[in-house]
Parts: structure tokens; C-alpha cells; sequence
């Protein structure tokens, strides 16, 4: 049986299409639902994406009104049962504002996604990165089928995508224990602080971070962007902008799996063998 | 180093201030709290001795660009002193409003007020302008007085947890809690 996926749609949102495509590409049933729909059969999921764009106009802050919705509380539920939850750009702006991520003391909020900088001004910011996988790929639900320190590339569009917390000692805890789950870095794999490579000023370089467990993850970089070879541009420098090159004028080549494929196929895995 | 003070409220209601007033009320359950209003705020600071160096510049700031506010979108006002009262179009208590607070939110490292400050100095040859600085004030109006006004402002103010405290996150924004008679009217109101 195929894993069902719930993609929760909050108004303002606008990722859930392509991330619903990614995560049927991968071989998993997706559902959309909406933030007002009713939850009683929510627990039927296997497990939850919470995509990108700009929930509730991104009011008072990004995420934060989301992060309050009955459906977040839903979601910590269900991640709390152990089930896998990705939250992609806004998704994990709602998932730090609920205080799942980083998530060392349940429910209390340890972290900001906090506005852009590094870059010489703040603002919005889109534009292809490379992620290195920085933990073992078994701690996290989104890495479970991962090659130690892959390199992905993905793009990232946000005007709020830096990591940052008042917490002294913080992300020395994550990266102690795992939580760092990818850095942005330079083309050859290693973790860059400057921009462009760094592109939000995010601390410790940090892309993606999970809780505890591994199974809920907020990740700032776009996967469902990069599902297939056809989404990589041919410009990108390393293997898969030469992959997309090869591609030209082949369907099959073009519709294979992109780099963000691998987290899609990653998470499709974990719920396979975890369950 | 003088301070002005620019005020800026939309002028149709404001959709921002309904969806915190549905997120304080109903999903944290403050039920007192009746009503919520936003006012954006900037501060400049210019390198002058005299108040009046720093309103001339403001103003031509306000009706040069809309950097600042947009006069088909925004009530402004500006003020030197933040004792000053604002005008009716900025903030007026609404009738049974037993408590009022403001919780006056600034992003730590905001770049916005930066911008502003680059473009008044490059374009419009404002050079005493030294700093701009954006916040967010939101007013909390409540059916209760003291003391409980200021525990339910101070419960809205800053975020904690999932569920406790919305208008700042600590870890990359500051909120200080006015009462909104001290900072929008002058004390009296």
C-alpha cells in the first residue's frame, strides 16, 4: 500500500500543488487539506507536509498565525505519535512558530526563522543553493535513504529564512546532537557561512533542522522545485545541471527524478520501513 | 541627536488587526480583549540640535516618496516628542474600552529602516538623517482595567509557546509594553 500523505493547505499558501505532484512522484497517495476542513480522520495519514508560500499573508510574522490554527496543534499531535512531518519554507516557518522545531522542550518556541541578512540588505531572496547533508541519514525522516554528506542542489525563495535564537548554547545542542540536518555550502560540499552560498545569514549555516526525534523537520530550501531533472537549469554548475543538459530533447530523461526527488523518495522510505 | 517620530495607519480598516484580534481572542481564548488596532512606526534620527532641523527633512521625506506612508493608503503624523498625542486618524479609544495597551514590536537587525535611510541620503541629499528604525505598534483594547489590562497585554505581547503570546518572537524581535494613554495620548484619555 502506498503511504498516504496530507499536504496542509493554510490560506495563502502556494506549493501545495507541486509538493502534493512531488510527494505522488515518489510514490506516495497525496491529499490537500484545507486548514478549516474537519479533522477527525486526520490520524489515517501517514504522514504530513506543510508547504510553502505565505500563510495568512504572512501577518504579524511568517507563520505565526498558522502556527496557531487547530490544525497545527492537529499536526504536533500526530508528529508527537511519531509520525514524519516536513514543513518546506512557510511549512517550517510554521513549524518553529509552533515550537516543534527545534523542539528540545516540547512546545516552547527556541527559535526564529528571522528576516534575511548577510547579503548587504534584507528582503526576498530567490536563487538556487547547494544543501550538504550534515547528520547520519537515518536520524531524520527526509534523509533516511540519503548518501553520508550528499549534495543537493535546490532553490530557496524567502524574505525570512535565517535560523537565529537568543537561547545561549542553542545550536551548539543541535549540531551536538544531530539536529542540523543540511548546510548550505559551496558546489564541492563544504558548508559556506558568506553569502551567496549562505544566502539568509542563517546560523551555523543551517538549511534544514529536525527535533529531537528526526521526524519532524522545517526545511527553508524548495525539494518540490527540484522533483524532476526538467526543473534543474542546464546553467548549474556540477552533475545535475549536466544531467538536465543531457536531458535535451528526451521526455523520460527530463521526467526522471530531480535532486529534490531524493528527499521525497527519502521520506516515502521511512514511512515504509518505520511503520 | 534629535528624534522624530512618523505614525502610519491605513486609513480602510486593516485586515491585520482583525486576524490578531481572531488569533487572541478566540483561539487563545482573551476573551476581554475587544479590539486591536495597528500602527506602523518609524523613528529617525539627524545629527541636529534643533527639533525643527529634523521635521523639515520628515516632511519632505512624507511628500516626496512614500517610503514612509502612502497619502492614497495612510493617516501619518509626526511627531518630536513621545508624549504628544496622536490625532483621531491614527488612534481614537473606542467607547466601553476599559484598558488599553500597546505593545510596540522592532525586529532585531531590520534592514527596512537602512533602506529608508539610504535612499533619503543618496536621492533627496538629506544628510543629517543618521538612523531610520521601523516597529509595529499594536494596541490592545480590553474590557478590563488594571491590573488585569496589563497581565492579558503582557500574555498577547511575547511568544513562549505554541499557543502562549503571539506579537513577538524573543528570538529575533524586542516588544515593550506601553499603557496606550501614556504613548498615543499624551496621559489623558
Amino acid at each position: 500500500m502506498r503511504p498516504r500523505i496530507c499536504v496542509v493547505q493554510f490560506p495563502g499558501v502556494n506549493c501545495e500543488y507541486e509538493t502534493a505532484r512531488a510527494a505522488e512522484k515518489a510514490g506516495m497517495d497525496a491529499a490537500i487539506l484545507r486548514w478549516n476542513e474537519k479533522l477527525e480522520e486526520f490520524g489515517k495519514y501517514d504522514g504530513f507536509i506543510l508547504p510553502g508560500g505565505f500563510s495568512y499573508q504572512d501577518r504579524v510574522r511568517a507563520g505565526a498565525i498558522a502556527a496557531t490554527d487547530e490544525v497545527s496543534d492537529a499536526v504536533a499531535e500526530q508528529a508527537a505519535r511519531g509520525k514524519p512531518v516536513l514543513g518546506i519554507c512557510n511549512g517550517a516557518q510554521v513549524l518553529v512558530e509552533a515550537g516543534l522545531v527545534p523542539g528540545l522542550e516540547e512546545g516552547n518556541v527556541q527559535m526564529a526563522l528571522a528576516p534575511n541578512s548577510g547579503m548587504g540588505r534584507g528582503g526576498y531572496y530567490c536563487n538556487w543553493v547547494y544543501l550538504t547533508l550534515t547528520c547520519d541519514p537515518t536520524r531524520t525522516a527526509v534523509t533516511w535513504d540519503l548518501e553520508p554528506g550528499e549534495i543537493l542542489p535546490v532553490p530557496i525563495a524567502h524574505g525570512e529564512g535565517r535560523f537565529t535564537s537568543c537561547q545561549e548554547g542553542l545550536f551548539e545542542s543541535l549540531e551536538a546532537g544531530g539536529q542540523i540536518v543540511f548546510k548550505y555550502c559551496d558546489i564541492s560540499g563544504r558548508p559556506a557561512e558568506a553569502f551567496p552560498e549562505n544566502p539568509n545569514g542563517s546560523e551555523r549555516m543551517a538549511a534544514a533542522i529536525s527535533n529531537p526525534a528526526g521526524n519532524v523537520v522545517a526545511m527553508m530550501p524548495h525539494p518540490e522545485r527540484c522533483a524532476w531533472v526538467r526543473q534543474v537549469p542546464g546553467e548549474l554548475a556540477g552533475p545535475w545541471g549536466d544531467r538536465r543538459l543531457a536531458a535535451r530533447s528526451s521526455v523520460p530523461a527530463m521526467d526522471a527524478d530531480g535532486p529534490g526527488a531524493r528527499i521525497f523518495g527519502s521520506l516515502k522510505k521511512y514511512i515504509e520501513e518505520k511503520a | 541627536m534629535t528624534d522624530v517620530e512618523v505614525l502610519v495607519r491605513l486609513i480602510a480598516p486593516d485586515p491585520w488587526s482583525f486576524t490578531v484580534y481572531d488569533a487572541l481572542s478566540r483561539k487563545f481564548g482573551l476573551e476581554e480583549i475587544v479590539g486591536i488596532e495597528r500602527i506602523r512606526t518609524w523613528t529617525l534620527s539627524y545629527d541636529v540640535v534643533a527639533a525643527d532641523d529634523a521635521v523639515a527633512p520628515t516632511e519632505t521625506i512624507l511628500r516626496e516618496t512614500v517610503l514612509l506612508a502612502n497619502p492614497n493608503r495612510d493617516i501619518s503624523q509626526l511627531r518630536t516628542s513621545p508624549t504628544e498625542p496622536v490625532k483621531p486618524g491614527i488612534y481614537r479609544p473606542k467607547d466601553g474600552v476599559a484598558g488599553a495597551y500597546v505593545v510596540k514590536v522592532h525586529n532585531l537587525g531590520d534592514s527596512a529602516g537602512d533602506s529608508v535611510a539610504r535612499i533619503a541620503r543618496s536621492r533627496l541629499g538629506i544628510g543629517a538623517l543618521r538612523s531610520v528604525s521601523a516597529s509595529t505598534v499594536w494596541v490592545i483594547e480590553m474590557s478590563q482595567g488594571e491590573p488585569r489590562s496589563r497581565q492579558l497585554a503582557e500574555k498577547a505581547a511575547v511568544l513562549r509557546a505554541r499557543g502562549h503570546g503571539l506579537l513577538a518572537n524573543p528570538h529575533c524581535q524586542e516588544a515593550q509594553i506601553m499603557s496606550a494613554r501614556d504613548y498615543l495620548l499624551g496621559g489623558s484619555g
